[in-house]
C-alpha cells in the first residue's frame, strides 16, 4: 500500500486544517484563498493518432477494447456519472479488467455510487488500488473506517476537468456509456434505452484520455445525433446488451417539497435572492435538485413571472423546473452539465437552448473563463455549516466520508451570491456547529446561510440585513444560529480521528482544503 | 389591550411529537396551540404534558403567542395537563368543547388557584374557548362574557357538524349561521372571533376561498393545522396598500388631536373615534408583520397614553 500521509509533516492551511505537506508521494498545496493561484505551463498532452478510410472502430466486448486500448498493470481508467445509480458500466469494466488479471488500477472517474459496491473486493484484492473520484455510499465510509484501504482523492467537477487539463490526472483509457452511438463514436446522450440527456462530465475523458472508448447499448447507423462527443475523439466502439437500469439513470420527476420547514427556508432563501437586487432583466441562476432547492426555484420563477423578468441562463444539473422556466420564456437558455429527470433529457434533445455544458465549461478555473463566473446566484446545499461559513458535504455525521463535492465549491466561488440552505437539525443533529468535520467549500465563498430559524449573512451580503428584517425574516448572526440550535440538540460530540489520512478534499484549482482520516475505533 | 393582538393564524401543534415542537420558533403564524387534546392518543397523554413542559421551558426568546390545548373539562386529563404546563408560563389556555359559560367560569377559577401557587401576576392566562356543538352555538352570546381573561372564541365545525347529524360539505354554507351567530356574540363584548380549521391540507385553494370567505364575515383569523396554510392567511388578511395608506392617515390625525386636547378629530370630513383607530391599529399591525410599513404601532394609540 502506497504512503498514506502518516509519516509526512503537517502544516496548517488557511482554513486552520492540518495538511500533510505530501500523499501517495505528491506534494500537497494546502489551500491558501478562492482566486490567486496562478496556473503556469502547458496543458497536458496524449499521444496523436491516425484513422484511415475504411477503418473499423467497432469491437466486439469489452475485453477486447481493454486489450486495444493497451491498458495495463498501474494504470487509471476514466468513467462519467450520467447513468448515476443505474450503472452497470463501471462494474462490467472492472470485472473483465480483473479477468484479464490486471492490477492495481486507479479509477479516476467523476462519481462512484452505491451501485459500485459491487468493486469492493476487486479493491480487497488489489486489482484497484487507488480512487480519485468522489464516492457516494460504502466504499468511502469503509474506507474512512479503515475497513477497506484505498485512497480517495475528491475533486469538484470544475477540479477534475481542471486536473485532466493540468495532467494532474492522466485516464489512461476512459469507457464512455453512450446511451446512443454510431459505428463511428459519435455519442448522442439524449436518445436510447439509456438516455440520460447530456454526458457533461465526460467531455474531460474525451478530451484528455489516452484512449476513449464508447460503450453503448443503442448501436444505431451513421450519423447518431444531436451529438454530445463527436467521432474525431472516440477510438473504439463496444455495443453491449445494457448499459444500466434505466428506472436509476434520471428521476421520472423532481418535485418541489412538501415539508414546511423545507419551503420555510425556501421562502426565507427567495427573500435574500429579491433583497440581494440581483433579480432583474438577465438574472441567471443555478439550484440543485433537492426539494427544498426547488422550492426556492419555485420562489424565484413566481417573483420573475409577476414582475414579468427574464433571465438570462440557468445552469448545473437541469431539472424539469428549469425546463418549464425556459420553455415559459423566463429564461434565455439552460447550460447543461447533467440532466436529472426525464422533463431533462426530451428538452436536452430537441430545444436548442437547452445546451450542454462540460464540466470544463462548467467550472474548470484555469481555462478561458468557466460558466460559474456569469452566475448571479446559486443554491446549494449542506451537511454542515460552521462558525466561519465554511460547509462540508464529503463526510457524514459520524466522521466518514461519503459524498461528492459535485459543483459545489465551483459554484460558491464563480456566483456573486451563493446561498446555503439547509434545515438547522437534521436527526437531532445540529446542521450550523462550531466548527464543520471538513471542508468542501471554504466559507469566504458562501454568502448566505439560510435555515428555517432565520438567515445568517456573510461579508458583502450583511447590509441586506435591515431589508430582510422588515419582510419578517428573522436575520441573525451564524453565532446566534448555533447557539440556538445547541440550545435544543445540547453540543455534539467530537469525532475522534487517528492519524491516517484516507483521502484529500481537493479545491477546484488543486489545493486542498482539508483531508479526511480514519475514524478511531 | 392585548385584545388587538394580531391572531390571524392560529397553528395547531401536537405536544406528542418533539420533531414538530421544536419547530415552534420558526413557524411565522401568530400564535401557535400546542395540542394535548386529540391530536395526542390517550397512552401519550403524560409524555405530551412533559414533552410541552421542557419544551416552554427552552422556548425563552418567544417570538410568538402560546396557547395549550388542554383535554375538555369532562375528561380525566385536564388537571393534569394545566398543572404540567401553566408553570412553563404559556399565554394562554384552549378549551375545548365549550358548551356552556360555566365551563369558561370553572377554568377562570382554576386559573386563578394557579396563579396564586406559581406566584405569577393575576389574569396572567387567557383563554380562548372553543364553541363544538348546536348546544355551546346557542350559548354563545353568555360564553362570550363568562370571563375577562377570555381574548377569544374559536369555532369548531367538525365536531359542530358532527352535533347537527350532518356531513361537511366543503363549501361551508351550513356554517353560515353558527359563525355569525359566534362571530357576533364577540363583537358585542370586544373579543376575537377565530374560525375553524380546514382539514384538507392538500386542497389549498379551498382552503383560500375559505380564508377569503372568513374574512367577509369578519373573523379575526383561522385555526390551522399545516404549516403550510399560514402563508395564505396572511396573504388573504393582508390590507390593500390604500387601507394601510388610510390608517396611517388616521393615526397621525389622532395622535396630534390628542396633543390638542381632545380624543375626536375629522378627517377628510370624517369623524375619527376610538373603533376606527382601532381598526387602523389592527391594520396597521397586519401591514407591519408582512413588511409593508417599518413603524412599529403602539397600542395606546387607541385610547392614549394614561
Amino acid at each position: 500500500m502506497a504512503d498514506t500521509g502518516k509519516t509526512s509533516r503537517v502544516a496548517k492551511n488557511s482554513l486552520g486544517r492540518a495538511i500533510p505537506d505530501s500523499f501517495l508521494g505528491r506534494a500537497l498545496r494546502p489551500y491558501g484563498d478562492p482566486f490567486s493561484f496562478r496556473p503556469t505551463g502547458m496543458a497536458a498532452s496524449r499521444p496523436v493518432r491516425r484513422v484511415n478510410p475504411g477503418d473499423n472502430k467497432v469491437l466486439g466486448s469489452l475485453r477486447e477494447a481493454i486489450e486495444a486500448s493497451g491498458l495495463r498493470d498501474g494504470m487509471a481508467i476514466g468513467t462519467h456519472h450520467h447513468l448515476r445509480n443505474g450503472d452497470a458500466l463501471l462494474n462490467a469494466v472492472v470485472r473483465e479488467i480483473a479477468a484479464m488479471g490486471i492490477r492495481d488500477i486507479t479509477i479516476a472517474g467523476s462519481s462512484i455510487h452505491p451501485v459500485h459496491e459491487e468493486l469492493i473486493p476487486y479493491i480487497r484484492d488489489g486489482v484497484i488500488t487507488r480512487i480519485e473520484s468522489g464516492v457516494n455510499g460504502a466504499i468511502s465510509r469503509m474506507v474512512s473506517s479503515g475497513e477497506l484501504n484505498v485512497p480517495i482523492i475528491t475533486r469538484t467537477h470544475g477540479g477534475r476537468a481542471r486536473a485532466m487539463m493540468t495532467g494532474d490526472i492522466h485516464v489512461d483509457v476512459a469507457f464512455l456509456a453512450a446511451p446512443t452511438c454510431d459505428r463511428y463514436g459519435n455519442i448522442c446522450a439524449s436518445k436510447g434505452p439509456s438516455a440520460c440527456g447530456v454526458v457533461g462530465y465526460g467531455h474531460s475523458d474525451a478530451d484528455w484520455a489516452g484512449c476513449v472508448v464508447a460503450v453503448t447499448d443503442n448501436l444505431v447507423p451513421y450519423p447518431a445525433f444531436p451529438i454530445s462527443i463527436p467521432q474525431s475523439k472516440v477510438d473504439y466502439v463496444v455495443p453491449v446488451d445494457s448499459l444500466g437500469d434505466p428506472g436509476k439513470i434520471v428521476s421520472t420527476t423532481t418535485r418541489v417539497t412538501t415539508d414546511p420547514i423545507g419551503l420555510q427556508i425556501a421562502k426565507y432563501a427567495a427573500a435574500v435572492i429579491d433583497a440581494s437586487g440581483l433579480l432583474k432583466a438577465g438574472f441567471s441562476f443555478q439550484t440543485g435538485a433537492g426539494g427544498t432547492s426547488l422550492a426556492v426555484a419555485a420562489n424565484v420563477r413566481d417573483m420573475m413571472r409577476t414582475r414579468a423578468i427574464t433571465g438570462s441562463f440557468g445552469a448545473g444539473g437541469i431539472t424539469g423546473y428549469f425546463v418549464e422556466m425556459l420553455e415559459e420564456g423566463l429564461l434565455e437558455a439552460l447550460f447543461d452539465v447533467q440532466s436529472f429527470d426525464l422533463r431533462a433529457v426530451d428538452s436536452a434533445r430537441r430545444n436548442e437552448a437547452h445546451i450542454e455544458m462540460s464540466a470544463d465549461m462548467y467550472a474548470n478555473p484555469f481555462n478561458a473563463g468557466c460558466v460559474v463566473n456569469q452566475l448571479d446566484c446559486v443554491v446549494l446545499g449542506a451537511r454542515e455549516v460552521d462558525m466561519d461559513f465554511n460547509v462540508n458535504v464529503n463526510t457524514e455525521s459520524d466522521g466518514r466520508l461519503s459524498g461528492n463535492t459535485g459543483g459545489h465549491a465551483d459554484t460558491a466561488a464563480g456566483a456573486k451570491l451563493a446561498i446555503v440552505v439547509a434545515p438547522s437539525i437534521r436527526a437531532r443533529l445540529p446542521i450550523v456547529r462550531d466548527a464543520v468535520t471538513t471542508v468542501s467549500t471554504p466559507g469566504e465563498t458562501v454568502d448566505a446561510v439560510v435555515t428555517e430559524r432565520g438567515v445568517a449573512l456573510n461579508g458583502k451580503y450583511r447590509d441586506i440585513a435591515r431589508d430582510l428584517t422588515r419582510r419578517g425574516i428573522p436575520v441573525k448572526t451564524i453565532e446566534q444560529l448555533k447557539d440556538e440550535v445547541y440550545g435544543i440538540t445540547g453540543v455534539p460530540r467530537p469525532i475522534t480521528f487517528t492519524d491516517k489520512v484516507v483521502g484529500l478534499i481537493e479545491y477546484r484549482d488543486g489545493s486542498i482544503t482539508d483531508v479526511v482520516r480514519q475514524v478511531a475505533g | 389591550m392585548a385584545r388587538e393582538k394580531l391572531r390571524r393564524s392560529l397553528l395547531y401543534v401536537p405536544g406528542n411529537l418533539p420533531a414538530l415542537l421544536q419547530n415552534i420558533p420558526t413557524f411565522q403564524c401568530d400564535v401557535c396551540i400546542i395540542d394535548l387534546e386529540d391530536a395526542v392518543p390517550r397512552a401519550e397523554k403524560d409524555a405530551a404534558r412533559l414533552l410541552t413542559r421542557r419544551f416552554l421551558d427552552s422556548y425563552r426568546h418567544r417570538n410568538k403567542e402560546i396557547f395549550v390545548r388542554i383535554n375538555g373539562l369532562d375528561t380525566p386529563y385536564f388537571q393534569d395537563d394545566l398543572a404540567a404546563t401553566l408553570p412553563a408560563l404559556p399565554d394562554g389556555v384552549r378549551l375545548p368543547k365549550c358548551e356552556s359559560p360555566e365551563l369558561v367560569e370553572r377554568l377562570d377559577h382554576l386559573l386563578i388557584g394557579f396563579e396564586e401557587e406559581i406566584g405569577c401576576e393575576p389574569e396572567l392566562f387567557k383563554i380562548i374557548a372553543s364553541v363544538e356543538s348546536a348546544q355551546g352555538i346557542l350559548n354563545v352570546s353568555r360564553t362570550a362574557q363568562a370571563s375577562p381573561r377570555l381574548t377569544a372564541l374559536g369555532f369548531s365545525a367538525e365536531d359542530y357538524a358532527a352535533s347537527l347529524h350532518i356531513d361537511r360539505p366543503k363549501s361551508g354554507e351550513h356554517l353560515l349561521v353558527p359563525r355569525q351567530l359566534l362571530l357576533m356574540a364577540c363583537r358585542a363584548v370586544g373579543i376575537q372571533a377565530i374560525d375553524t380549521v380546514w382539514a384538507d391540507t392538500m386542497d389549498m385553494d379551498g382552503f383560500r376561498q375559505e380564508c377569503e370567505l372568513i374574512k367577509v364575515l369578519g373573523f379575526d383569523g383561522k385555526s390551522l393545522i399545516n404549516p403550510r396554510q399560514i402563508d395564505i392567511v396572511h396573504e388573504v388578511f393582508a390590507p390593500k396598500p390604500a387601507e394601510v395608506d388610510y390608517a396611517l392617515q388616521v393615526v397621525e390625525a389622532i395622535v396630534g388631536a390628542r396633543e390638542q386636547g381632545t380624543g375626536v378629530v375629522a378627517l377628510a370630513g370624517k369623524m375619527i373615534d376610538a373603533p376606527v383607530v382601532a381598526r387602523a391599529v389592527r391594520v396597521l399591525m397586519a401591514a407591519k408583520s408582512l413588511g409593508m410599513i417599518d413603524t412599529d404601532i403602539d397600542e395606546s394609540v387607541i385610547h392614549g397614553k394614561d
